[in-house]
């Protein structure tokens, strides 16, 4: 009796569509929910990963430390700094 | 009114009118019931979860975290020297533990933490308390040891902790930090708001310092060397890149590791570079010249009486090395005569000298960035004494920092600028008001201070590297200890730059009590002591920084590096 109503109709279409996207944003705030779990997780990752890679750059500076490089040149290479009377200009040098 | 072609009437029309009303109104208000109720949804769901931040999820123990995290510290080539490693602390609830457990657990985590006694961590245990460290940065392989024991009240707790990777190396530039990570020395000091400011280490961003560490380390190993071969007290030694006003290394020693600043004493703490102040001798010359040439005072020519020792009141003034005749002012700082420079001193005048002091900024604080900077020590009453005797570098101590900024302006065509730590500071910077002597005044003091190496006569010739073309003043200070000057011990010196015609880099050495030794003849003084470390310096920098040597100098520079002209 009510829906024969024209008015009434439009209202319960749009209550309706009022539902449906009730359900919409109960479905976005759910899949935000996730991704904000994702980004957490992502998150604590990158810290991790920068965590690892500062272990990587800290052992790498401590593989290259002058110090370490000299040492080894020495003992297995037999070398030491260059002086610079061993360096001459090509244009130095006599024909 | 119809419903179902039934035709309404009367009373019961109006009842289905205000039927339908009701309904409308239902209608109306559930609508802005879940208007709001989406509107909260909306809210919470969107904009509340775009603002939080991952962090405040987390724990209090993750803030703390970030909280104690430091940017890394870097050299001029993107060297690492500081970084924030994640570490772990023990600790534990020594309420929560059985008593009858607890001299069992000692000795079983002892044996697994080698450096931490029995009995520490047996008195640690019986404490009252619900948090008790055991120890601090214990590695995994401890912890996983640990867990082991199953026991459920001791737990870790992670931190960051600061890493040099160059141990003492720079440590006096770079300072260091104290437990919980707030800088207590050194850059880690004077930076250490931006070292912890957030977005600065989320945008992985890095201080980087002008130290070149290659160079760093070759500054060390050789005045090292030095102070070993002297048995001396310590030493101070400065690198710097003159025209960018950038300090490429700086080093007092004894020096200290700042991973173990625990283990700081007062002798290795210590920062002669900057902190500390010293009658500096003869090096001292060269700026009383400049400052002569700079007023028209004196020229190359002028001569002064150095036949025999200056007498001043109850002072005699000596030569080291008596030359007994009269010297061209050109000769009065080839042999580092005190006796010229004390004439010198008297004719340039209290006036003068003050003004050049302002102009070099001696009579104040240096500036640069590390919080130990010292106080120059100047004379109160400049009286006739002081003025001879400041001539020559004694009766004013200043830091070798100072010294190091007002040499830099006397060579590099007059322009005062202070010394830097951080990488191209001053690159946009191309207003230079500062302006201490004459451009041609300097190109005068850079020829003279070029003699002082290139001539065998010269006090500075053990310095000299071929095809680099060095230039410097040699300096012997004997020390004043509380108010006494004290014969035997010295503060031998020497500041040489290169190459001498267009200046690049400045090199300062300074030991502090060498003793004599056979391989010197037994002299303690800048031109045998520091003069030597300085060409070990430059001819092993000079490769790395692939500087090449100059044998055949060009015509126009060849009156830049030598007096023989005259």
């Amino acid at each position: 009796m009510i829906l024969t109503n024209k008015q009434n109709r439009i209202l319960l279409v749009s209550f309706f569509l009022f539902c449906l996207s009730l359900i919409f944003v109960f479905c976005i705030r759910n899949n935000l929910k996730n991704i904000d779990k994702e980004i957490i997780k992502i998150n604590y990752e990158i810290d991790k990963e920068k965590d690892f890679i500062k272990i990587l750059k800290a052992d790498y500076a401590n593989l290259v430390k002058p110090s370490r490089i000299e040492n080894i040149a020495k003992e297995t290479l037999g070398l030491d700094y260059i002086q610079s009377s061993q360096i001459k200009k090509f244009s130095d040098l006599k024909k | 009114m119809k419903i179902r072609n039934i035709e309404l009437s009367g009373e019961i029309k109006k009842s289905n009118i205000r039927s339908r009303g009701r309904f409308r109104f239902c209608l109306i208000c559930l609508f802005l019931g879940f208007s709001l109720i989406l509107l909260k949804i909306t809210h919470l769901s969107i904009l509340y979860n775009k603002n939080a931040n991952p962090s405040v999820v987390h724990s209090h123990q993750a803030k703390n975290i970030i909280d104690h995290k430091r940017a890394d510290i870097v050299d001029r080539n993107g060297e690492l020297l500081a970084t924030s490693l994640l570490s772990y602390d023990l600790f534990a609830n020594p309420k929560l533990i059985k008593n009858e457990d607890k001299s069992i657990l000692a000795k079983s985590i002892s044996m697994i933490l080698s450096d931490v006694s029995e009995k520490e961590i047996y008195k640690k245990l019986n404490i009252n308390r619900s948090f008790v460290y055991l120890k601090r940065s214990i590695t995994p392989k401890e912890f996983n040891a640990i867990v082991k024991l199953k026991e459920p009240e001791i737990f870790r707790l992670k931190r960051y902790k600061r890493h040099y990777p160059n141990q003492k190396l720079a440590s006096h530039i770079l300072g260091g930090v104290d437990i919980d990570n707030q800088g207590i020395r050194g850059i880690e000091k004077t930076f250490d708001k931006i070292l912890k400011n957030k977005d600065f280490i989320n945008q992985n961003k890095e201080l980087q310092l002008s130290i070149d560490i290659r160079i760093q380390k070759i500054l060390d190993d050789n005045l090292n060397e030095t102070i070993n071969k002297h048995h001396a007290q310590g030493g101070v030694g400065i690198i710097l890149d003159i025209k960018k006003s950038e300090i490429l290394a700086m080093n007092s020693l004894p020096q200290f590791n700042p991973n173990k600043i625990h283990k700081l004493s007062h002798k290795n703490e210590f920062n002669m570079a900057t902190l500390g102040v010293y009658e500096l001798g003869s090096i001292f010359k060269s700026l009383t010249i400049a400052m002569a040439l700079d007023k028209n005072i004196v020229n190359e020519d002028t001569i002064y009486d150095a036949t025999k020792p200056l007498k001043k009141g109850k002072y005699t003034i000596h030569d080291y090395k008596p030359q007994k005749r009269s010297l061209k002012i050109s000769e009065c700082i080839l042999y580092s005569s005190n006796i010229c420079f004390a004439q010198v001193g008297k004719d340039l005048g209290e006036k003068n000298i003050k003004e050049y002091l302002k102009k070099m900024k001696l009579s104040n604080k240096a500036e640069i960035e590390v919080p130990e900077i010292g106080n120059p020590l100047l004379p109160n009453i400049w009286r006739e004494t002081n003025i001879m005797t400041f001539a020559y570098g004694h009766g004013i101590a200043i830091s070798p920092l100072q010294f190091v900024n007002a040499f830099t302006s006397i060579i590099n065509g007059g322009n005062f600028r202070y010394a830097t730590l951080i990488k191209e500071k001053y690159l946009n910077d191309t207003t230079n008001n500062n302006h201490v002597i004459s451009k041609q005044t300097s190109y005068r003091v850079r020829q003279l201070l070029r003699e002082v190496v290139s001539n065998e006569k010269g006090s500075g010739d053990k310095a000299d590297v071929p095809g680099y073309f060095v230039a410097g003043k040699t300096g012997t200070a004997i020390k004043n200890e509380y108010n006494r000057y004290e014969k035997n011990k010295n503060l031998t010196s020497f500041v040489g730059f290169f190459p001498s015609y267009n200046p690049d880099f400045l090199i300062f050495i300074a030991v502090d009590e060498p003793q004599p030794i056979k391989e010197t003849f037994n002299y303690v003084t800048g031109g045998w002591v520091a003069a030597p470390t300085v060409r070990k310096i430059i001819s092993e920098m000079a490769p790395k920084l692939g500087i090449m040597p100059n044998e055949k100098i060009e015509k126009n520079i060849e009156n830049h590096v030598s007096l023989k002209r005259n």
